[in-house]
């Protein structure tokens, strides 16, 4: 698949080195499940990361480890696990359905499940939860043709992925599997291109605070 | 001192020999415990991140390809979901294992993604020719586990700044690609 917008450089090296919040590694995951050019940066990332673990001075284990190590591999079946057999798996899946695999775990392996909420008129939107993250939020949302958002800065980071139809902002135009990553300085007014509908996922790390008095009334109540 | 190299490895993921294997836990162990301890864990949480570590090593062992990364980074990926599984408490972490994800695509992009111990060497010399600003930051969230936020908050710098310092350093990173290529 060839993606057009992709998460800014320093998201992937936090993403590799484990300082991004759940919810924008879940998108970010999804994002490089279908990107090879950010899987690349990815891996040079973590090839940063080997050579931090190669560089750095052991600590001294106790003195059970080592035994305790041993007895735990002898009591594995490593037989069970191989990689042909998840790969083949996630392939197979992913040739069928639309939802990149990183996020069947939050909203599942097809959109139709979806149970939406309605948001405001156009607008719908599904909550997703995720357990013990409190500094970050994630929700689903079902844009109609033609809807704008209303004129918006953030509170903190915003992270959108796209997961089918497309949007456009003052930032440049986006499509199935692309990211549009903003921090709180940008302003803008995301607009859905195309005859359907879109749907991505948003990662917040706070309330939209929009331009208009009466969306802010609106948002006082439902949160977006 | 032991040391590990691809022979050593393609040797293991043959034939899983639990004495040969203990040489690879001796090397390792002390320095996952220590990059957890690093990232702020307690001595006893950072061993017992060692030890699943180090079984996932062991049960995966033959799954490790030389042709998408070294075998540290290798390591250093397992390490870092192991101990963001454990934090963050989820049945299954966020993190796409990128060895285990086929690109759904036939893009010629995905030609570049071979690579070897060659480019461990060139990133090792490209991060010790870091500004010292950029290395810094660099360090701070690959052993220290910082967020961009916190790193921002312990230099006293504004996030933007620390996120710039991250780009530069991604320029010069991926003139890596380019020496290897």
């Amino acid at each position: 698949m060839k993606l057009s917008q992709h998460p800014d450089p320093a998201s992937l090296l936090s993403y590799s080195s484990g300082g991004l919040s759940t919810p924008f590694s879940i998108l970010i995951s999804a994002h490089i499940s279908l990107c090879s050019k950010c899987t690349e940066k990815v891996r040079l990332y973590n090839e940063v990361g080997g050579v931090l673990v190669e560089d750095i001075a052991g600590i001294t284990l106790s003195q059970e480890a080592l035994s305790k190590f041993m007895d735990s591999i002898e009591n594995e079946n490593s037989d069970e696990l191989t990689i042909g057999r998840v790969n083949t798996d996630v392939k197979q899946e992913n040739e069928m359905i639309e939802i990149p695999f990183p996020l069947y775990k939050y909203i599942g392996s097809s959109l139709e499940k979806i149970k939406w909420k309605y948001l405001a008129p156009g607008i719908k939107k599904f909550t997703i939860l995720i357990e013990g993250e409190k500094d970050a939020y994630l929700s689903l949302l079902h844009i109609a043709p033609g809807k704008k958002i209303p004129q918006h800065t953030h509170t903190g980071e915003e992270m959108t992925f796209v997961v089918s139809g497309s949007f456009e902002d003052k930032t440049g135009a986006y499509s199935i599997g692309d990211i549009a990553d903003h921090d709180q300085e940008i302003e803008h007014q995301p607009t859905v291109s195309g005859k359907q509908p879109c749907v991505c996922i948003v990662a917040t790390e706070g309330p939209m605070v929009f331009k208009s008095f009466f969306a802010n009334v609106f948002q006082s109540f439902y949160r977006i | 001192m032991i040391q590990i190299d691809l022979t050593f490895v393609k040797k293991l993921q043959i034939k899983k020999n639990p004495k040969d294997f203990s040489l690879l836990f001796q090397l390792y162990g002390p320095k996952i415990k220590a990059l957890m301890i690093r990232g702020g864990s307690d001595y006893a949480f950072a061993e017992d991140i060692m030890h699943d570590t180090m079984l996932t090593v062991w049960k995966k062992i033959d799954l490790y390809n030389p042709s998408k990364g070294s075998f540290s980074s290798w390591i250093y990926t397992i390490a870092r979901n192991k101990r963001i599984d454990v934090l963050r408490k989820k049945s299954s972490q966020p993190y796409v294992d990128i060895n285990e994800v086929e690109i759904m695509s036939n893009d010629p992009d995905s030609e570049k993604l071979m690579l070897d111990s060659q480019l461990a060497g060139n990133v090792k010399k490209i991060i010790r020719q870091l500004p010292e600003k950029q290395k810094i930051i660099i360090e701070m969230a690959f052993n220290e586990d910082l967020t961009q936020k916190e790193i921002a908050k312990r230099l006293e710098i504004p996030i933007g700044t620390v996120k710039s310092r991250m780009r530069l350093a991604y320029i010069k990173l991926k003139e890596c690609f380019k020496e290897y290529q």
